[in-house]
Formats: C-alpha cells, sequence, structure tokens
C-alpha cells in the first residue's frame, strides 16, 4: 500500500494504478471516482459495459484494473466481467448495492477478484492493488513453470521493443517510455500468461547455490553479494532466453559476470580474483570486465553501444548491450547489458531501458528459475534489498511489487530493474523468504543499492504508466463524451424538471423555509430561494460536468448549460426581484464552475506534457484528435466554452 | 452577512437532516472527508446528481408499475440503482423505503409494494426539497 513516508517506490505504487469504473449510477459513478483520486489512482469512469469493453479493447494495456456494477442496463456486470477475463485478462472487481449471497457467489464463479458491498468506501478501494499484484504474480508463476525459450525470446522482443522507446528517450520521454515500457510489460505479462511467454529470470536453488558458494569462495562481502545477485537478477532476465538456451550453468555464469562485471565498476571488484573463484570461464569473465569497464561509462539511460555490448557476453546471444541506465553505478550497464542481452530481438535501446530491465528480469527469472522457488526467495530478497536500499526505506521490503506509478524521475532504468526486481521478487516469492545466506544482509546491501536507490524510487513506471493513463482518459474522453454528451441534452432536461420542481415547490418550500428553518430574513430566505432555484440547476449542471469531466474540463457542458439555466433562472429570479443578488450569485457560481476547471486543465495538462514519450505523444495525439472529431476540443485544454459562460449571463 | 449566518443556517440545516433521519451522518461525513481543494463542490454536486437521478428512478419504478405486463426487469434496475445510490449518498430513509420496496415485490406482495412505493415517492420529494435548500445554502457560501 502506498504509504505517506519516505518517498521511493512504495510511496508512490499503488500510485498511478489505472483504474476503469464501470457504473451506470452517475451518483456511484462520482463518488467511486472521487474516492479512486484520492487514492492517487488513475481513473476512467464509463456508465456503459459496452463502452467499457472497447476503451478496453482499444487500450488492451491501458489499464490495470477493472471495477464494475453487477446491474448495469445493456449488459449484465458478469458477463462484462467475463469478457474481460477472456480477452484481456484483467483483474475485475464486482460492485453491488446487493449483497446477497447469490449475487457475490455469482461473482465469485465468474472470477472477479473481489466484490464490493455499496456504499463503498475508500478504505476498500485503497487495498485493490493487491488484485493487480496477486493477477501478474500468478502470471509470472506461469511463465515460470512452461519456461520455454520461444517464449522468453518473444517476450525479449517485446521488451526490446519497449525498450527503444525507453533508452532513446530523454527524461521526459524516458519516463513516457518507461511507462510505455510498463504498460507493455504489464500488457505482456497478460498477453504472456495466456501464451505462458514471460521469461523471467528464476533464481533457481541451483543458482543460489552456486551464487552463495561463489560468493563465499570469493569473499565478497554481504552487501556486495547481494548486489551481485540484483545485478544478476537484472540482467539474467534479459539474457534469459539465451540463458536458457545455453543452460543454466552458463546463464548463471552469465550474471555472474554481469554481477562481478557491474561490481567492478562499482566496487572495484577484481573480476579475475571472482571469476577464479567462481570458476568463470576466462572468456566469460573477459566479457565481464569489458561490459564492467564498459558500463561504468554508460550511465544514463542511453543503451551502450550495442556493438560493444554485444560483445560482452560469450553467451549465445551475442547481444548483450549493456544498457545502461538502471544504476548508475553498479547496475548500471550491467543489469541493463543483460537485459538487453537477450538473445534474440534484443535491440540496443532496449536494454537501456528499466522497462526492459525489468522484463529481462522477468525473462531471467524464467530462465534460472526452471527450479523453483527459491529462486523466487531470492529475487524477493533481492528486490527487498533493493527497496531498502532505495529511498523507500519502507519496511516494505515484504510488499515488493511496487509497481511503480511511473511519475518517476529518470532513473528509470535503475528504478526499473529494482521495481522489476521487486516485482520479480514478489512474483517468485510466492516461496517465502528461504534465501538465507545472502539475504541476511540487507542493511548492508543498502550500499549499492543506494544508488540505484533513487533509480528506483523514482521508477515506478513498472507497474503502470500514469502518462498512459491520464492518456488514457483522454482517449477515453471522445468515449465518454459522446455518452455523456447525450447527457447534456438529457441533462438539461433534468435540471430544468428540478428546476420546475422547485419551483412548484417554490411557494411549498418558501413555508416550510419560514417554518422550519431559522433563515434570518425574509429577504435572505428570498435570496436564498432564489438562490436554491438557480443553484439548483447550476449544481445539476455543474454536477453534471463534473461526473463527467476526469479533471480535464469536460465541463464543457457545465459551463455551456448553467448558461442556459442561469438564463432561465435569472428571469425566474427576476421576477423575485432578486435578480441582481442572484445574477452575481450565479455570475460566481460560473466562475467557479470555470475556475474549477482550470486547476484540473492545467494539472492534466501538465501531467499530459511529461508523459509524453514517443508512443504517448502519437496516442496523445490520436487521441486529440478523437476527441476532437468528437467535437470536444484538446482534452487538455479548456474547452472554448469558457468564451462562453459569464458573458453570456443576462443581468 | 452572509456568510457567517449562512454557515450558521447550513450547519443548523445540516444537523436538523440528520436528526429528522432524512441523511445518515456517517455517511455525509465520510463523503465531506473526500472533498478536498481540487474539487469542492463536490457534495453539492453529488447530491444534485443524485437528487435528479432519483427522481428518475422513482419514476421509472412507476412507470414500469403500471405498465402491463409490469416490467420487473426495469422495476429491479431501477430499485437496485435507488439502492445503491442513496446508501452512497446516504439517504437514508430513501434508502430504508427501497429496501422496504424491494421486498415487498420480490415477494409478490404487488398491493403492499404500491402502497410502499407511494410512501417512498413521499418521503423522496420531501428529501428533495430539503436538498435542494442545503445545497443552495452550500452554493450561496
Amino acid at each position: 500500500m502506498s504509504t505517506a513516508s519516505s518517498g521511493g517506490v512504495s510511496d508512490q505504487f499503488p500510485a498511478g494504478l489505472r483504474v476503469l469504473v464501470v457504473d451506470d449510477d452517475p451518483t456511484c459513478l462520482v463518488i467511486l471516482e472521487k474516492m479512486l483520486r484520492i487514492c492517487l489512482y488513475e481513473v476512467t469512469k464509463c456508465n456503459r459495459a459496452e463502452i467499457a469493453l472497447s476503451l478496453l479493447r482499444e487500450n488492451r494495456n491501458g489499464y490495470d484494473i477493472v471495477i464494475s456494477d453487477v446491474h448495469m442496463p445493456d449488459m449484465d456486470g458478469f458477463k462484462l466481467l467475463e469478457l474481460i477475463g477472456l480477452e484481456m485478462d484483467l483483474p475485475v472487481i464486482m460492485m453491488s448495492a446487493d449483497d446477497g449471497k447469490n449475487v457475490v457467489m455469482k461473482g465469485v464463479t465468474h472470477g472477479a477478484c473481489d466484490y464490493l458491498i455499496k456504499p463503498i468506501r475508500i478504505e476498500a478501494l485503497k487495498n485493490i492493488w493487491q488484485h493487480v499484484v496477486r493477477k501478474r504474480k500468478n502470471e509470472w508463476k506461469d511463465l515460470e513453470q512452461s519456461g520455454s525459450v520461444e517464449e522468453g525470446g518473444d517476450r525479449q522482443q517485446k521488451q526490446s521493443e519497449d525498450a527503444d522507446y525507453s533508452s532513446s528517450a530523454n527524461e521526459g520521454s524516458w519516463k513516457n517510455s518507461k511507462r510505455r515500457k510498463d504498460e507493455e510489460e504489464e500488457v505482456d505479462e497478460r498477453d504472456d500468461t495466456s501464451t505462458l511467454k514471460k521469461p523471467r529470470v528464476v533464481w533457481s536453488v541451483e543458482l543460489h547455490q552456486q551464487f552463495v558458494a561463489a560468493v563465499n569462495q570469493l569473499g565478497i562481502d554481504k552487501k556486495h553479494a547481494m548486489d551481485i545477485r540484483r545485478t544478476i537478477l537484472g540482467e539474467v532476465r534479459l539474457s534469459g532466453v539465451s540463458q536458457h538456451q545455453s543452460g543454466m550453468g552458463n546463464s548463471f555464469i552469465s550474471t555472474q559476470e554481469a554481477t562481478y562485471g557491474s561490481l567492478s565498476s562499482l566496487n572495484g571488484l577484481d573480476l579475475q580474483t571472482l571469476a577464479a573463484a567462481s570458476q568463470i570461464p576466462a572468456q566469460s569473465l573477459a566479457t565481464l570486465q569489458a561490459a564492467g569497464l564498459g558500463r561504468s561509462t554508460a550511465k544514463p539511460r542511453m543503451p551502450m553501444p550495442i556493438v560493444d555490448q554485444r560483445n560482452l557476453f560469450s553467451f549465445e546471444n551475442p547481444k548483450l548491450r549493456f544498457g545502461e541506465g538502471q544504476q548508475q553505478h553498479l547496475n548500471n550497464g550491467k543489469q541493463i547489458n543483460l537485459l538487453h542481452g537477450i538473445p534474440t530481438t534484443m535491440e540496443p535501446k532496449q536494454l537501456a531501458n528499466m522497462h526492459h530491465s525489468a522484463q529481462s528480469l522477468g525473462s531471467m527469472n524464467m530462465q534460472l528459475n526452471a527450479h523453483g522457488d527459491q529462486s523466487g526467495s531470492l529475487l524477493m530478497q533481492m528486490s527487498q534489498q533493493q527497496s531498502r536500499g532505495q529511498i523507500l526505506n519502507e519496511a516494505t521490503s515484504s510488499q515488493v511489487p511496487r509497481l511503480p506509478s511511473s511519475i518517476g524521475q529518470p532513473i528509470v532504468n535503475n528504478a526499473l530493474a529494482s521495481g522489476v526486481l521487486a516485482r520479480n521478487g514478489l512474483a517468485e516469492s510466492g516461496r517465502g523468504t528461504g534465501f538465507n545466506p545472502v539475504s541476511q544482509s540487507s542493511s548492508t546491501m543498502n550500499f549499492p543499492l543506494n544508488t540505484t536507490a533513487e533509480l528506483t524510487a523514482t521508477s515506478f513506471a513498472l507497474g503502470s504508466a500514469p502518462g498512459v493513463p491520464s492518456l488514457t482518459s483522454k482517449g477515453v474522453f471522445p468515449e465518454e463524451i459522446n455518452s455523456e454528451i447525450k447527457g447534456p441534452g438529457g441533462f438539461i432536461m433534468p435540471s430544468y424538471d428540478i428546476f420546475s420542481d422547485l419551483q412548484h415547490h417554490r411557494s411549498h418550500d418558501w413555508e416550510l423555509q419560514n417554518a422550519g428553518m431559522t433563515f434570518n430574513g425574509s429577504q435572505q430566505t428570498n435570496s436564498l430561494q432564489s438562490n436554491v432555484d438557480v443553484a439548483s440547476s447550476v449544481l445539476a449542471h455543474q454536477g453534471f460536468s463534473s461526473s463527467q469531466s476526469n479533471g480535464q474540463g469536460r465541463n464543457i457542458s457545465a459551463v455551456g448549460k448553467p448558461m442556459f439555466s442561469a438564463g432561465d433562472a435569472t428571469e425566474h429570479v427576476n421576477a423575485q426581484s432578486h435578480g441582481q443578488p442572484l445574477n452575481n450569485f450565479f455570475a460566481e457560481n460560473l466562475v467557479r464552475v470555470k475556475t474549477e476547471r482550470v486547476p484540473d486543465a492545467s494539472l492534466q495538462t501538465t501531467l499530459f506534457n511529461e508523459q509524453f514519450g514517443q508512443e504517448d505523444l502519437m496516442s496523445a495525439l490520436l487521441k486529440q484528435q478523437q476527441q476532437q472529431q468528437a467535437g470536444i476540443g484538446p482534452a487538455e485544454n479548456e474547452f472554448d466554452f469558457d468564451g462562453y459562460s459569464l458573458d453570456n449571463i443576462p443581468v | 452577512m452572509a456568510s457567517t449566518s449562512l454557515r450558521q443556517q447550513l450547519s443548523i440545516m445540516r444537523q436538523s437532516l440528520f436528526d429528522e433521519g432524512i441523511l445518515d451522518h456517517e455517511q455525509v461525513s465520510y463523503l465531506e472527508t473526500l472533498e478536498n481543494e481540487d474539487d469542492p463542490d463536490f457534495i453539492e454536486n453529488v447530491f444534485t446528481l443524485f437528487l435528479r437521478d432519483s427522481s428518475r428512478y422513482i419514476d421509472s419504478i412507476e412507470k414500469a408499475l403500471e405498465t402491463s405486463p409490469i416490467d420487473y426487469p426495469v422495476m429491479e434496475i431501477m430499485m437496485y440503482r435507488l439502492k445503491g445510490s442513496s446508501a452512497s449518498i446516504g439517504a437514508s430513509k430513501i434508502n430504508g423505503e427501497t429496501n422496504i420496496l424491494r421486498k415487498l415485490f420480490h415477494d409478490g406482495d404487488m398491493e403492499s409494494g404500491k402502497a410502499s412505493l407511494q410512501k417512498l415517492k413521499a418521503e423522496h420529494a420531501t428529501f428533495k426539497e430539503k436538498l435542494a435548500v442545503y445545497v443552495g445554502v452550500i452554493l450561496a457560501l
């Protein structure tokens, strides 16, 4: 759970979790959205199951979790649940005003991962991230077990692609890329579940034993050992496939080499000594050294020259590229390199990215983990270590899967790697924390981790990309707008109804007010009365628009609407000879509406911009186009309705 | 003038709504905690939404009852939504009446159900009036 404690991954996650909420009751939808926003999730809301499905279909990895009501007009909630499970394999939470056992049971049998009863409290929502993590973890497990090379290769290919984005990006785009990668990674994971394609580094028992032996032989202190392990995991992931091909032993060595390499860059360990001690083949050692050296220079996210990196490892896959980025010191090149080293399809760029690393880790896990549990433990340990080392410093080492919220800072790679490790660790860790010798040194591990700490802390990107979510939202915008746009048409009506209702009740209310309420004076009461009428209309509009907008300035309708009602209200009120105060009141309201929108819009704009990366930009642009086509206009800008509002208020 | 006395009025109104059981103190307080600077009109918006939608739902229920044959599916959905939204917003009396209504219809007791519906409508009308005023005061602040 995200905590308010020290910054870092744990703080961020589960912030940025991309939630799709489906409920046809506007009141509940608004309240839910509000609560989810407070949880720092990225919220997309829609009121129709069909819309939800199309949103999900067009952006498969745009969401982490879906919350849906059971009873919906156009489609049964359970049917939606089934479809989502089949097509996108996202965790789905059902909610209902109905707490009958039968309904809940139905949710369970249809595969809902949770069932919430209305009224929903924010506490229930704060924990929904666990379902995302759990699902991923299970997917990883599946992948590990399947452990096919091809899958790993495919996956790495995807990862490579992701890496392209992230590595080529600079900070801003890096973030975006990272997010994308995270998303893709998520998607991959989801897809992989079905295809069993998740290469993950599995820290098998065997590997661990070898590792420990090596460590002991070399006399590496625990701290370094943990670093090494981390690197291995990061890198193994990358080169998982190749390693797999070459056999566990090789992979182990590779990773070790990588690790050593990193170590050397970091601590100046004597590779040769290490190699000798651990009986690393000279060739590997050389590679390591080269890698290590190469890496130390390679800091940032820029992928190291592929060529050099390729040669670094003597794996079957010559393409290990030392990615940079992940961790400036140790893992910098190493992990990334390994990650990039993914045998077949890795491309240099991809290496660099944490996202990539993360994936690599995953693949490595798979590779290594042919054997099972302990690897998981190891990973967990490692990830924990990382967590500790990182800024996080939270006692959340057990939390591991901090799906980064991607708002992080540039250091994505490292963070990503850490995050990945964490993730992997989590995934693997079903096993428990059996890793002992090395893990004990968690505290000492902090050292090298520190460097990565920043990265890690910042890079939550593994999980979801907040940037993307916003895009998503925006993307959704058209649909939502469309569906909600009907609202305006319909909306106006209701508000007028309310208004007329109020009017009807006016005299009645009047009496009520005079009798029952302790308003100060008749005049005030009058004002209130008129204000009430107007306010209701305005509110209705505002409410409507508010519910529609995700802070994006969807208030268009709101702004527009009040205008109408303002006119009516004003006239009506004028009859009461309170025209002026009413107008002021109304004007204030409009201003308020506008004002409210502004911060949101600007905020969104900011987020939007920050998050743009190559892909993101494309998506965003597309979405903007969609929006424009939908007649909404650029999402992040205030709608032109602004032009209207106050000017048209009749005075 | 306005601000303080309005606030007082608001506070009094609020309390009276609680005392009369029209609004659930706990739920409303909870909703109020959700409000923040980014969205200062959250409560008003939510109430207004509910006022609008609940009217719709009740009308739909009534219409469904009047059709022949009775449109049970629609009624069911509307009652369900009313139950959910009234619970979410803390409209306790409406929520209670809705539950009664649902039970009666589920039991097949149409006569009692119809009577209960009338009671629900009355509760709702009261609710609407009071809430409209309440919201108005909030907005006037």
